[in-house]
């Protein structure tokens, strides 16, 4: 494969592994977190938007974390405190994100639909020692900023929490038998809190990494249905961390190409845009398939809706 | 209060909205005693024992633990506290090991917040050798038998190093050596000075293992007896508030030559794509009822499931009435079938819906006008069903859900026995049904048997196949492997069919247990 899209696709598909990282945390302790979207498109904005006015890009990525925790604590309220159920919740939560930015951006920073400024500073890149030299996986991994090299590094150490250590043990307990939790004394409300504020660190990083990370700009809802696509991944996955950013890797992957196929083919960008959807949809067909597979056709009528 | 009294639990109230579930409940157990708690479902046997392990939060009255006065916030509290609980659904998580589950909630830890998973397993293993429970740590919960996932629970209740051990209805689920092997483990937890609350509404198992006895009814803890002064009819008197028939009452079968039911050469497969079903055969014959025993998991569910038409066999056949059975449940229903399933709320009763509405599901022949609903005269019958059948509490608009779970089932009962089908498959039809239930559904059986229908009986409880069948089958990994008739048998027989040791043993050869054992099973019957 040519370096190039090699390397966007290492770069593109970063926001992707922050959100299915959040994501999957709240998958683990058995809560389907359909707002990862909102919580990125309000980090998205405070971070370009505390960039602006301070021209820091460490406080700017402390605003987007913070303001998406600040999403994330809410949904837990309206999910753990109110009981409303996680899915009308997370689709309350998206649309309050996606007005609320829509509004601020038009009213804080007096643009419409799209802000960008040259002012802002970037994210440096950086070498590797070592691996830069490498042909062609020195041109596809080296160079990018910190934050991609974050996304990565963040995988083992999702994978470490929740493999290794007790709160980990108890997360995906909880995930998978809530009664055995509380029997054994484990504060489920507690694990479920901590699981979707992490999310909301995560997706934090990703929303930062859309408007800061590459170019800075804002649109209004630039996730374009990353959060989606994200637990798309997740789902496929079953929630194992390596595997889902591998998954996510991939859909990364077939975003680059349908960013760069144009160029290199004169194929109408309209249709090859939609590549990552259609790998979306047949990677969710596999999902599907393998479940009713291991159901097998001799198996019982399903009546539980899940 | 003595010294021994390890809890103490005065005039004990707890509401649920208007619902008083527990009226002034008082009871002390002492320590290194069995104390049996018994009484009919909803009698607040359980709200009770929530309370004690903090579950539940009581509107009124006292709990002491070992003197001192508790106020529980949480199970958390209670297990610190030394108190352990076992459920009757257990409290286990199916994919992981089962040193993950006894340390979950109080785990050994390493630096860093990491697990100690390598002291987790000897510390597990230990347990389960000082108890003589024995049990491999490294072994995942949904590869254990129920009886194995049962000891998961009571060490994990150990491992906490619980002094008072509540079981909520322990052996609903075990073998009739199960069973003796747990009452044997809990005459040594006794004897170890740990106290264990056992509550049942299984007589035979209170008599057998229990020092003293509480029977609650409708809230209240309605007497405390010793066990050597009482016998199981006075017990099950004080449970109803009435004298209730521990047996039914039938005549003689008079089974005719039609078979309504044949099975031939059945195999189907399991969740897990196992081979459940593995050839089986069976035939059940107009005027008779057959009991179908044996231990949950060896195949039943997928039997039944077969012959409702809700999965596709592997291979064989089954006629239902002379026509040719399909994993379709309509037509199979238009054979001839009613089926009770065990699942009342899941597949048998759509709980969110109006009474009337759940008894004219089915029934939409009669009542269809085209597409629309003959709705008057659907609701009139129901409110005759609900009549006849009397089914207490049930007003035409009401949930199927706000019903009691033996009210629920008859309405299930009388849904099903009111279609023209003439055979009945009842899947444990008395499951978390009360004594009084219990007694009319049972009663209504034996009546369906003498109208010439064929009655297919799946039950866990061996009491209610030997009180309701002519026939016994047992099944063991997905065959039948006796077919007794019932006044020709005994439950020690059928229990050792049902654990798969087909050859009756010379009696000092089945018995591995220690004296309390012994004791057990001699109270068996």
């Amino acid at each position: 494969m040519d370096s190039d899209i090699a390397f966007s696709a290492v770069r593109i598909s970063t926001p992707l592994i922050f959100a299915a990282m959040g994501g999957l945390l709240t998958y683990q302790a058995g809560m389907l977190n359909i707002a990862l979207d909102g919580f990125m498109i309000v980090a998205a904005f405070a971070a370009i938007a505390v960039a602006y006015v301070t021209g820091s890009l460490g406080i700017a990525l402390l605003a987007g974390v913070f303001f998406s925790v600040v999403m994330a604590a809410l949904l837990a309220l309206f999910n753990l405190r109110f009981r409303a159920h996680i899915f009308i919740a997370g689709i309350a939560v998206t649309f309050l994100a996606y007005g609320l930015t829509a509004l601020l951006l038009k009213g804080l920073l007096g643009e419409d639909g799209v802000f960008s400024a040259n002012t802002i500073p970037t994210f440096s890149t950086i070498e590797i020692p070592l691996i830069k030299d490498i042909p062609w996986i020195g041109r596809v991994l080296s160079g990018h900023t910190i934050l991609v090299y974050l996304a990565y590094l963040s995988v083992p150490v999702v994978a470490w929490f929740l493999y290794r250590t007790r709160w980990g043990l108890r997360v995906r307990v909880v995930g998978e038998a809530e009664d055995a939790a509380l029997a054994a004394g484990v504060n489920v409300e507690r694990i479920k809190l901590q699981t979707m504020l992490l999310s909301g660190v995560f997706c934090g990083l990703a929303g930062a990494y859309l408007s800061l990370g590459y170019v800075s700009l804002f649109a209004n809802k630039m996730t374009n249905e990353r959060g989606l696509i994200a637990l798309a991944a997740i789902f496929f996955a079953k929630g194992a961390p390596f595997p889902t950013a591998l998954v996510a890797l991939l859909f990364g992957t077939a975003t680059a190409l349908s960013v760069r196929l144009p160029q290199m083919t004169g194929a109408a960008p309209q249709l090859l845009q939609l590549i990552p959807y259609v790998v979306t949809v047949l990677a969710l067909v596999v999902v599907g398939i393998r479940n009713a597979r291991s159901r097998s056709r001799h198996g019982a009528w399903r009546f539980d809706v899940q | 209060m003595s010294a021994s009294d390890v809890v103490e639990i005065t005039g004990v109230v707890k509401r649920f909205g208007d619902f008083t579930a527990i009226h002034d409940a008082s009871l002390t157990v002492r320590k290194g005693e069995v104390h049996a708690i018994v009484g009919e479902n909803g009698a607040g046997k359980s709200t009770l024992m929530n309370i004690l392990y903090g579950l539940l939060h009581r509107d009124a009255g006292e709990v002491k633990l070992f003197q001192e006065s508790v106020n529980f916030s949480g199970p958390a509290e209670a297990i610190a506290a030394g108190v352990g609980m076992v459920h009757q659904h257990f409290k286990l998580a199916p994919t992981f090991t089962v040193a993950d589950n006894i340390i979950l909630g109080s785990e050994p830890m390493r630096s860093l917040g990491r697990l100690d998973r390598e002291r987790a397993i000897r510390e597990t293993g230990e347990i389960s050798k000082r108890y003589g429970l024995d049990l491999d740590p490294r072994a995942i919960i949904s590869s254990l038998a129920v009886g194995l996932r049962q000891r998961v629970e009571i060490l994990k209740a150990l491992y906490r190093e619980a002094q008072v051990l509540i079981l909520d209805e322990p052996t609903a689920v075990l073998t009739p050596q199960e069973t003796r092997e747990l009452f044997a483990t809990i005459r040594t937890l006794a004897e170890n000075g740990h106290s264990i609350i056992f509550i049942t509404h299984k007589l035979r198992e209170v008599l057998a293992v229990s020092d003293r006895i509480s029977v609650m009814r409708q809230g209240r803890i309605v007497a405390t007896l010793d066990n050597k002064d009482v016998t199981a009819q006075e017990i099950a008197s004080l449970m109803v508030g009435r004298t209730v028939l521990l047996r039914v009452n039938k005549s003689k079968a008079k089974a005719s030559d039609e078979a309504l039911l044949r099975v031939d050469g059945l195999t189907a497969r399991g969740e897990r794509g196992e081979t459940a079903v593995d050839d089986l055969s069976l035939t059940v014959r107009s005027g008779e009822i057959v009991g179908l025993a044996g231990v949950q998991g060896n195949g039943q569910d997928e039997l039944v499931e077969c012959i409702a038409g809700l999965r596709r066999q592997v291979s064989g056949t089954i006629d239902i009435c002379g026509r040719r059975a399909a994993a379709d449940p309509r037509a199979n229903r238009a054979a001839g079938l009613a089926y009770i399933p065990a699942d009342r709320g899941g597949v048998g009763l759509s709980l969110d819906s109006a009474i009337w509405e759940n008894l004219t599901v089915g029934h939409v022949e009669e009542f269809g006008r085209g597409p629309m609903l003959a709705i008057r005269a659907a609701r009139q019958r129901a409110g005759s069903l609900i009549q006849s059948f009397d089914i207490r509490g049930a007003e035409l608009d009401k949930r199927a859900g706000s019903l009691s779970g033996g009210n629920q089932q008859k309405v299930q009962v009388a849904r099903e026995l009111t279609r023209d089908a003439r055979l009945v498959l009842a899947e444990q039809p008395s499951q978390g049904v009360d004594i009084g239930a219990i007694e009319s559904i049972h009663r209504i059986l034996v009546e369906m048997r003498d109208a010439g229908r064929a009655v297919f009986v799946i039950s866990a409880d061996l009491d209610e196949i030997f009180s309701l069948s002519d026939r016994i089958l047992v099944i063991y990994r997905g065959r039948i492997v006796a077919d007794l008739l019932t006044e020709e048998t005994d439950a020690e027989t059928v229990g050792r069919y049902m654990g798969g040791l087909d050859e009756p043993a010379p009696p000092d050869q089945h018995k591995p247990d220690t004296g309390s054992g012994d004791e057990a099973s001699a109270h068996v019957r």
